[in-house]
């Protein structure tokens, strides 16, 4: 008898602690998603047959890519921070990495994907690389799309939110528009047009 | 014990009666008498069962409708219902706890349910975020999160799922980048349960699947986190890791019932050591050793000297304790000692003597099967002899690296061999 008491206290503590964990993730990414600074990230441009897998869009960005200068000495899957700064229309550009978080500024830690030496580039990971959608929009998206030609890129960008190292993806932008309201414009011209998107299938 | 004992008689039941010893009514009433493996343990094992695939259907349920990640729901929303089927699961949970709740198949669905749920709250969380490079700390904070259930609620069905998680998270964890090492703790987390679930019942069902489950996970989780670090010496590290695999089983399993699958640790290491000899004949698999520079001392090499010595301590516990019977092919690791050093020493000169020397210890592996299932009347030994040689055969016949007329003239010889023992067999008797 008493030990099913000892058992039921344990489990108590189980269930605080499983739910602590839940409720301490929301909190951290909530408060960088609403204090963290706004910088947008301009991701490489959208290629309609690779962005849309399922349910995310996979992304990759520009400014994952630096010159070899940045970090001679940088080894693979080695954590370092990014410090951010805008450029003239307003994009983030990565102006340096550290190895030691940065005291001001805005940085973001991030993962070094592999450093190049015959390309002489660094390839970083960003925390961010898939923007999930809700499940039919992503296959429409992907049917919208390929009623352009195949050359077609767009330009792409996606806001973050930066807070002592780490980021949330905010929303995405295809042509200045943000992903949901570019999709329902698609619909719209698909409809115009007498086709329509009949049936988004069961990809994914 | 009784169980055991059980187990054995309710397979010697049908063979009993099929003698005439026995009449199938008082077969009958034995069954009913030792109840264990009548109807009402069905009924018992029907029950779980049920039970747990209608936990995982419905948990599994949940996260796919999560999955669908609804765009019009706010982030506020998203965080309330985050917490609904973990709250629910966790009330549930709670109250069997409370209420002393002892079935079976009540411990085994909450506890996948709960698990579930909270794989659920922590999917949806990243979703929301769209954290990607989460699904490591996802993984391993499920699982810990998780593995106290098992303790807490009681369902042993959480341990092969756990098992699952933290060897996948070892993978990832090796991609991204981390301490793969931790591996060994959390697999350690499990071992207290199935050690009292063995206790209690050595050769029950529960305990089989979790040591086999237990034995499959920690050979692939090692062969991760040792991957990177050794690979050109991976003969040493998986001969001697199948060794201790498998003379474990040989030395304190050795009262299982020899059928029905019930000796997994044997089964996977005796399976693991005769793929690796076989791959061993081969120049090939010697060749990445060649280019190898010398040793510097590391924590793997450490581990892999301690795996070694526990295979070559065990072989000689099994060899003294059962007059040598296993010992043969749980000493493999020594003869992948001797290969790696010979490699090492000679570089190619030794790659020919590696084939060979495995070559012959396949050869005797067999041979000694065939000679003791011979002597012991045991078909299952002769054919296990018979199968090892025959495959040694096919796999000579077809080594592209040895001239036709090497192998033609070995095999020849072999053949004579095989005549001559017939004849003088036959002479005896």
């Amino acid at each position: 008898m008493k030990k099913r008491y000892w058992i039921f206290g344990a489990f108590i503590l189980l269930a605080i602690a499983q739910i602590a964990v839940s409720a301490i993730r929301i909190r951290k990414w909530e408060d960088v998603l609403r204090t963290g600074t706004r910088i947008r990230l301009r991701t490489v441009p959208v290629d309609p047959y690779d962005a849309f897998r399922g349910r995310y869009v996979a992304l990759n960005f520009e400014e994952e890519t630096v010159p070899l200068s940045f970090g001679q000495d940088l080894k693979r899957r080695e954590e370092v921070y990014a410090l951010f700064q805008k450029d003239e229309e307003g994009f983030a550009r990565i102006e340096k990495l550290v190895k030691d978080r940065p005291s001001e500024g805005i940085y973001l830690r991030i993962k070094v994907y592999h450093p190049i030496s015959s390309k002489n580039q660094i390839r970083l990971r960003f925390p961010f690389e898939r923007f999930y959608l809700e499940e039919e929009i992503a296959p429409a998206a992907e049917k919208a799309y390929e009623s352009q030609s195949k050359d077609d890129k767009r330009d792409a960008y996606v806001t973050v939110r930066i807070k002592n190292g780490y980021g949330v993806l905010e929303d995405l932008f295809i042509g200045d528009k943000p992903i949901a309201q570019f999709l329902r414009d698609e619909k719209k011209t698909e409809k115009k047009k007498g086709e329509g998107i009949v049936n988004p299938g069961n990809q994914g | 014990m009784r169980k055991k004992f059980i187990i054995w008689l309710s397979a010697e039941l049908p063979d009993l009666v099929g003698k005439g010893i026995l009449s199938p009514e008082a077969a009958d009433r034995l069954r009913v008498y030792y109840g264990g493996f009548g109807k009402e343990g069905k009924r018992n094992i029907a029950a779980s069962a049920f039970s747990i695939l209608a936990a995982i259907l419905i948990g599994s349920g949940i996260i796919l409708l999560l999955a669908h990640n609804w765009y019009d729901l706010s982030r506020e929303i998203r965080a309330v219902i985050s917490f609904i089927p973990l709250v629910i699961a966790q009330v549930l949970a709670g109250w069997g706890i409370w209420r002393g709740k002892d079935s079976r198949g009540w411990k085994e669905g909450i506890s996948i349910f709960l698990m579930l749920a909270m794989g659920a709250s922590l999917s949806l969380i990243s979703q929301s975020y769209h954290l990607y490079d989460d699904p490591n700390s996802f993984t391993l904070t499920w699982m810990l999160l998780s593995i106290p259930i098992a303790y807490l609620v009681g369902g042993g069905t959480i341990i092969p799922l756990y098992l699952i998680g933290i060897t996948i998270w070892t993978g990832m964890t090796r991609s991204f980048g981390g301490h793969t090492t931790f591996f060994w703790l959390f697999i350690a987390l499990t071992l207290p349960y199935i050690w009292t679930i063995s206790r209690k019942d050595r050769y029950g069902g529960g305990a089989v699947i979790l040591r086999t489950c237990f034995t499959i996970s920690l050979i692939i989780g090692t062969a991760i986190i040792m991957g990177d670090a050794l690979e050109e010496y991976w003969i040493l590290i998986f001969s001697s890791i199948f060794a201790v695999t498998y003379l474990v089983g040989r030395i304190w399993f050795e009262d299982a019932p020899s059928r029905v699958g019930l000796q997994p640790l044997r089964g996977i290491g005796s399976a693991g050591l005769l793929v690796i000899a076989f791959y061993a004949t081969f120049k090939g698999c010697w060749e990445g050793l060649v280019r190898q520079e010398s040793l510097s001392i590391t924590p793997e090499i450490i581990l892999t000297l301690a795996l070694l010595l526990a295979a070559l301590f065990l072989s000689v516990l099994c060899l003294v304790r059962f007059k040598g019977s296993g010992s043969l092919l749980g000493s493999m690791p020594l003869l992948a000692l001797i290969g790696t050093v010979l490699v090492m020493a000679f570089s190619e000169g030794a790659l020919m003597i590696n084939v060979v020397l495995f070559t012959a210890y396949i050869f005797i592996l067999g041979l000694t099967n065939l000679l003791a299932g011979i002597k012991d009347r045991n078909i299952g030994l002769i054919n296990l002899g018979l199968l090892i040689i025959c495959i040694l055969i096919v796999v000579r016949f077809f080594d592209s690296n040895l001239s036709f007329t090497v192998r033609g003239v070995a095999f020849i010889i072999t053949g004579i061999g095989f005549l001559l023992t017939n004849i003088v067999l036959l002479k005896k008797k």
